[in-house]
């Protein structure tokens, strides 16, 4: 029984991604222009060479062909080959998406710890004043976007003559950190305020059952559903904030390469990108859906 | 209390944005540089001052002139998506919701399939499949159909729900044992119970979308110069001797926090009615 719930969310994350792949693929295809139009404003390149490079990458054969090409090289690992760097899309696309990894990894991280302290503090004694703290950090917060943030930063930075964190890890980690906060923050604080205010928690309450071990062992239970679900979708939205934060700060992630696959018209690039950005958004509902499994066997054990 | 007096007066500041944004250009004195376009090149950055309210950017076109319109155009692209966005939302949830069986089934994949997708990485992969410039006009239309065609799963998801435990209401029942057909049943008992989650989202996505434009405009893949809007204004700010040196230049940002703000606490207040 369990393992057959277990195999389903993978089946279907599967099933999701190849869906995702053949959509890309389409999207970045259909794209007006391409990069050998560049190419051929070159007087010093042969329009024999152009021709040459287009039957070479199968730019002109039909759509499903092309489409079967690409799976079969994505099968090998090498997901396409990058127009502007003559390389396998997989060698290009590695180092960047590491170095996403590594980014949005550490801002969920640190997210989540500032957020969820905070949100059981301020759900405990709400009139307190790191309740009032937290209430209105993030609703300003809220209001900027991470855009906004990143350039806000920079100002600082400039102006306190702090050069050297520009181009580092901790500015983008700060941005990113903070303009998820306020929603895990918003949302953690009322699953918590929920859990707290159900017959059972008043039962133990009544029992006698106060401080660490109310909130460790019967409220943060009772409220693990909403926040892991609440997990899975801050992967998601912090991938899409990655883009903005890593183009504005300069890092060379995936969002940089994708911009600049974009313009170039560089296709494969294109769908790879997509396709890990999914990949990861993906994951991280997956592992949300596994912690759900493992949590609540109410869920691991549901007929479909 | 508090919480409805905060929404009034959100309400008011964008009232009072919007009206500027669609009639200020038209009343903003039409001499010269102040249309926001008209370059002139020996003030290049002046302070603000009566002549420039909010002062010149690098081309020396009045920053107060440029604000207004793009405004007007961001907001424009933002209401366009928005519509989009919950038109599709409300059809497709209500159509889900009622039919259910492979309509539904067919609606919720395709939810889940868009879901699955950081939202902006999918928008862009939908810009990269246009051409790179676009004119002046369609530009607005794309960005607002790309936005607006992309968001509609969570509205539509939402409004599923509703519509599914609406559908069994007694009024509902008793109206279909009368013969009433599904479109009519849709649009006058069951799509009534929507419209005030749908305000509350519009408000919501309002300001994503505003955010969405100014996002590309700032990425270079939005409306191009030399049309304002408050992703180009913002735009500007890319130089860091222009986002340190002259704080007026930071008035489209400042804009977009007010809009984004104030959309957020008439949505919470919204919510309580």
């Amino acid at each position: 029984m369990h393992t057959n719930w277990f195999v389903r969310r993978g089946l279907h994350a599967a099933f999701l991604l190849f869906a995702v792949s053949a959509l890309s693929f389409l999207m970045a295809r259909i794209a007006p222009g391409s990069f050998f139009d560049d190419l051929s404003l070159n007087p010093q390149i042969q329009p024999e060479t152009i021709a040459k490079l287009r039957l070479r990458y199968g730019v002109d054969s039909p759509f499903p062909q092309r489409y079967a090409l690409w799976l079969a090289s994505a099968a090998r690992g090498d997901f396409g080959n990058s127009l502007a760097y003559h390389r396998p899309v997989a060698e290009i696309l590695w180092p960047r998406a590491q170095s996403t990894l590594a980014l949005t990894a550490g801002a969920l991280a640190l997210a989540w710890l500032l957020a969820l302290p905070l949100a059981m503090l301020c759900a405990a004694c709400p009139r307190s004043l790191p309740g009032h703290f937290g209430t209105a950090v993030s609703t300003v917060l809220m209001a900027i976007p991470e855009l906004l943030l990143a350039l806000g930063l920079l100002y600082i930075v400039v102006k306190a003559r702090l050069p050297s964190l520009i181009g580092g890890l901790a500015m983008p980690l700060a941005v990113l950190a903070a303009g998820a906060f306020p929603v895990l923050f918003t949302h953690a604080r009322a699953a918590l305020e929920d859990a707290s205010d159900t017959s059972y928690i008043r039962a133990a309450r009544a029992h006698g059952i106060r401080g660490a071990r109310l909130w460790f062992y019967f409220i943060l239970p009772a409220a693990a559903n909403p926040l892991i679900s609440l997990f899975g979708v801050s992967v998601g939205g912090l991938i899409g904030a990655s883009l903005v934060v890593e183009t504005v700060l300069s890092r060379p992630g995936l969002g940089p390469l994708f911009l600049e696959a974009i313009s170039t018209r560089d296709p494969d690039i294109v769908t790879a990108v997509m396709l890990l950005s999914a990949v990861f958004a993906i994951a991280g509902n997956l592992l949300a859906d596994i912690l759900h499994g493992i949590c609540d066997p109410r869920i691991r054990n549901a007929v479909p | 209390m508090t919480m409805r007096w905060g929404g009034i007066v959100a309400a008011a500041l964008l009232a009072s944005v919007c009206l500027a944004a669609f009639a200020g250009p038209m009343l903003a004195p039409m001499t010269g540089a102040s249309d926001g376009i008209a370059q002139d090149r020996t003030i290049p950055f002046a302070p603000p001052g009566h002549n420039h309210w909010l002062g010149t950017d690098g081309f020396g076109r009045d920053e107060f002139a440029r604000l207004l319109r793009g405004t007007r155009v961001s907001l424009a692209a933002g209401v366009l998506a928005t519509v989009i966005a919950l038109g599709c939302g409300l059809l497709l949830g209500a159509t889900a919701g009622y039919y259910g069986g492979w309509r539904d089934g067919l609606i919720a994949w395709t939810t889940e399939l868009f879901l699955s997708l950081p939202w902006f990485y999918l928008v862009l992969a939908l810009r990269a499949s246009l051409p790179l410039t676009l004119p002046e006009t369609s530009t607005l239309m794309a960005i607002a159909l790309i936005t607006g065609l992309t968001a509609w799963p969570r509205p539509s998801r939402l409004v599923r729900g509703i519509v599914l435990s609406e559908r069994q209401r007694d009024y509902v029942v008793a109206a279909r044992a009368f013969g009433a057909t599904g479109t009519y049943l849709i649009r006058r008992h069951i799509l009534p119970a929507v419209y005030s989650v749908a305000l509350v989202q519009a408000v919501l996505l309002l300001p994503q979308f505003i955010l969405a434009e100014v996002t590309l405009s700032f990425l270079g893949l939005g409306v191009g110069e030399p049309t304002p809007s408050l992703g180009t204004m913002i735009a500007a700010l890319r130089d860091l001797h222009v986002l340190t040196a002259y704080p007026w230049m930071i008035a489209p940002a400042a804009l977009l926090v007010l809009v984004t703000a104030c959309c957020r606490i008439l949505a919470k207040s919204l919510r309580q009615f």
